[in-house]
């Protein structure tokens, strides 16, 4: 599942990005690579964007860019 | 020799927090609270040969936005003595990737561990001797906002600056890198509780689907009736104050004998001040509430429920907080703008961010609504809307407009933990704004006192004095006042006031009450007042903000464009306001009315289609910027630059 369906409140772990190289690089600069542990807080009206939650800090992130992230229930 | 130690770490790390307290808060005017965009320059508090650099936030020294790379620019092109990276220890990890950046250059670094408060509430301990071994660098921990171990830091920081580079040696590569600071933190940081239940709780609220809009709502309102009412309080203290000045100063002066005219230049000079200092205390307590929402962490999560709408208009979240930086200052507001990644989403957050209302449009508005609607608070209210629905307008007609510089670029924002405001920080952005205040009248308000009281007292034939028909000035409204005759103001005072808005949008108070004229007789109705103030709100802002739009303006052909733009649309809102006044009050012909309407439709969209260079392969005659043509086929034409471009848009090459 991609992180835009996930369950919320839920500890999952990142499997796969499907994003072009620079905005990988960019994701990773906040901690988010394949491995990491991420939790989706809330979504904003519409379901976009979400929060997430990454080492204990917050982050949005929209919908269509969540839609490229794989992930797992941990 | 001056010794430049740079101040180096990830945003919302609390460097700018650090920078004020070393400095004594005496750092140069520039940057907002929050939202650091350019390097701010300090020395250090009992040390003349030291100067502190305060830099954005950076997540790494690979830079993306604007505000980032002033970062790597800075390095390169400064020799900096020492490098103190301030580092959040709550939030470790994501932090140390910089560290480890930092540690490869060639300058010694200081880390600095920051918010050690913090973790102490969450029941947490940081090893300090094993991760300063780790990383072969002294590292210190302090709680800037608790100012604990302070003294200890400044000893360090002249320690440091004489120490000798860090020895180890780190992995180039990211993974290995990534992985090495996953395992010093485990070594050297343990944490106890849940840090983040309070925010979480107070964002249950805060960014509640359904509350988040209402609530975002009610505190801006909050903010302009606070600065209204408790700052409409002491602004008639000030302007009392500069009343009873100004007669006896005239009357002293009469009494010494001095020339009229003399007279007439100090008095003129008291009173343009007098005149926008009244606003003076308005101004701060806005600033005071934005500056409030900023350092608590609130907009950032305003960016994040607001995001998908300001899409609709082509804008994103980050846009949102332009636009209520520019409700104190329009500078301020695209200042911001550097923050956003996209260079025509930049460009459009340039041209639409003047419409807000900054608080020198709030000064001519409340000046206007005292003098014809009795102070109504309806006045500045729905001009606030109608500028949120002129940002809205003009965002969707601006929308397919693209720079060059489009990639897909992701959309990332940061939401800081809730922080109670530091005390500190608000004190520097209050006795800022007051500098900056004095400042601008000092330079801009005098200026502009003495050309209107030169240009209005003297003329072709010399001294005029009384006689205003003589004066330059007069010669200057008369011939500029005929553009102004269709939004129902077309006299030559307000004419001139209009351009003495160029200066600073105050100054049409001041030039209006300078020329001492009764202000009702100007105006051909009272829609006509209103539409005056639009065009305030609408028209470019002030030489200040142009010229820092001109430097942040990603496609500099944009510059002439958004000063047309504005300008236009200042323009056709004020009509349509003063058509509705002229249908009102005087019945006129709709006939003419209409006529009016579609030749100013015309207009319009003549020069929506001449000056919008709407991106589209030439290949695709319909013009779609769309996946799927009106053909119903994928996007596949062949573009100038003979590539087949799928699903994204085809770029024209500016010729």
């Amino acid at each position: 599942m991609n992180l835009s369906t996930a369950p919320e409140k839920r500890w999952l772990i990142v499997k796969k990005i499907n994003l072009t190289d620079r905005n990988k690089l960019r994701l990773s600069q906040f901690g988010l690579n394949v491995g990491s542990r991420v939790m989706v807080i809330r979504k904003a009206l519409f379901r976009d964007p979400l929060q997430i939650k990454i080492y204990g800090f917050f982050m949005s992130i929209r919908q269509k860019d969540a839609d490229k992230i794989i992930v797992e229930i941990e | 020799m001056m010794k430049k130690i740079a101040l180096i770490g990830n945003p919302n790390c609390g460097k700018t927090t650090l920078f004020n307290r070393l400095t004594g808060s005496k750092g140069k005017i520039g940057n907002w609270s929050g939202v650091t965009v350019d390097s701010k320059e300090g020395k250090l508090i009992g040390d003349k040969n030291t100067l502190l650099i305060d830099l954005p936030g950076v997540y790494s020294l690979e830079a993306f936005t604007n505000d980032e790379k002033v970062v790597p620019n800075y390095l390169s092109s400064n020799s900096v003595d020492l490098i103190v990276n301030v580092l959040d220890v709550t939030n470790l990890e994501r932090n140390l990737r910089l560290t480890l950046e930092l540690l490869e250059l060639n300058v010694p670094v200081l880390v600095v561990l920051n918010m050690a408060d913090q973790l102490k509430k969450l029941g947490g301990k940081i090893d300090v001797k094993l991760l300063a071994e780790i990383l072969g660098v002294s590292i210190i921990t302090i709680s800037a906002r608790k100012d604990k171990n302070f003294n200890l830091l400044i000893d360090k920081i002249n320690e440091s600056s004489n120490k000798k580079l860090s020895e180890n040696k780190f992995s180039k590569r990211l993974d290995e890198r990534l992985d090495f600071i996953n395992k010093t933190v485990n070594k050297t940081l343990t944490v106890n509780k849940n840090g983040s239940i309070i925010t979480e709780k107070i964002d249950d609220i805060l960014t509640n689907k359904y509350l988040c809009f209402p609530i975002f709502f009610a505190l801006m309102y909050a903010c302009y009736f606070l600065s209204g009412k408790l700052g409409g309080y002491l602004s008639e203290i000030v302007s009392n104050f500069f009343a009873e000045y100004s007669g006896l100063t005239s009357a002293s002066l009469a009494s010494f004998g001095t020339p009229e005219w003399l007279n007439k230049l100090v008095c003129a000079l008291i009173n343009g001040l007098g005149t926008v200092s009244e606003f003076l205390p308005q101004v701060v307590i806005l600033y005071l509430c934005l500056g409030l929402m900023e350092e608590c962490g609130y907009m950032s999560r305003v960016a994040f429920f607001s995001d998908k709408f300001f899409r609709k208009i082509g804008l994103s979240g980050k846009s949102v907080i332009c636009l209520s930086l520019s409700c104190g200052c329009t500078v301020s507001g695209i200042m911001a703008c550097k923050t956003i990644e996209d260079g025509g989403e930049r460009d459009r957050t340039i041209i639409l961010t003047p419409f807000m209302p900054c608080s020198g449009k709030v000064a001519v508005f409340s000046w206007f609504s005292y003098k014809f609607f009795g102070g109504n608070p309806l006045i500045s209210l729905s001009l606030y809307a109608l500028s949120l629905v002129s940002v809205a307008l003009c965002g969707l007609l601006l929308k397919n407009k693209k720079s060059n510089d489009t990639v897909e670029n992701i959309f990332l924002l940061e939401m800081p933990p809730y922080r109670v405001p530091s005390l500190r920080n608000l004190t520097v952005i209050a006795t800022e704004k007051i500098k900056e205040f004095i400042i601008k009248a000092g330079t801009v308000v005098f200026s502009v006192s003495i050309a209107i009281w030169a240009l209005k007292n003297f003329g072709f034939s010399g001294y005029v004095g009384d006689e205003i028909e003589k004066s330059f000035i007069f010669f200057l409204g008369d011939k500029i006042k005929y553009i102004f005759y269709p939004l129902g103001f077309g006299s030559w005072q307000i004419a001139v006031a209009i351009l003495s808005c160029i200066m600073a949008k105050e100054s049409a108070v001041e030039t209006l009450s300078a020329l001492s004229v009764p202000i009702e007789s100007l105006f051909a109705n009272p829609f006509s007042v209103y539409a005056f103030l639009v065009f305030v709100l609408l028209s470019p802002p002030c030489i200040a903000s142009i010229s820092q739009a001109k430097k942040q303006l990603f496609d500099k052909k944009n510059f002439a464009f958004m000063l047309l733009f504005q300008t236009l649309t200042a323009y056709i809102f004020a009509l349509i306001i003063n058509l509705v006044g002229i249908i009102f009050y005087a019945r006129l012909g709709l006939i003419f009315v209409s006529l009016t309407v579609i030749i100013i439709l015309i207009i319009a969209v003549a020069f929506y289609s001449v000056f919008n260079p709407t991106a589209h392969c030439k290949g695709c005659k319909k013009g779609n910027n769309d996946l799927k043509c009106k053909n119903k086929k994928l996007f596949t034409t062949i573009c100038e630059n003979r590539k087949v471009k799928k699903k994204t848009l085809c770029i024209r090459k500016s010729g």
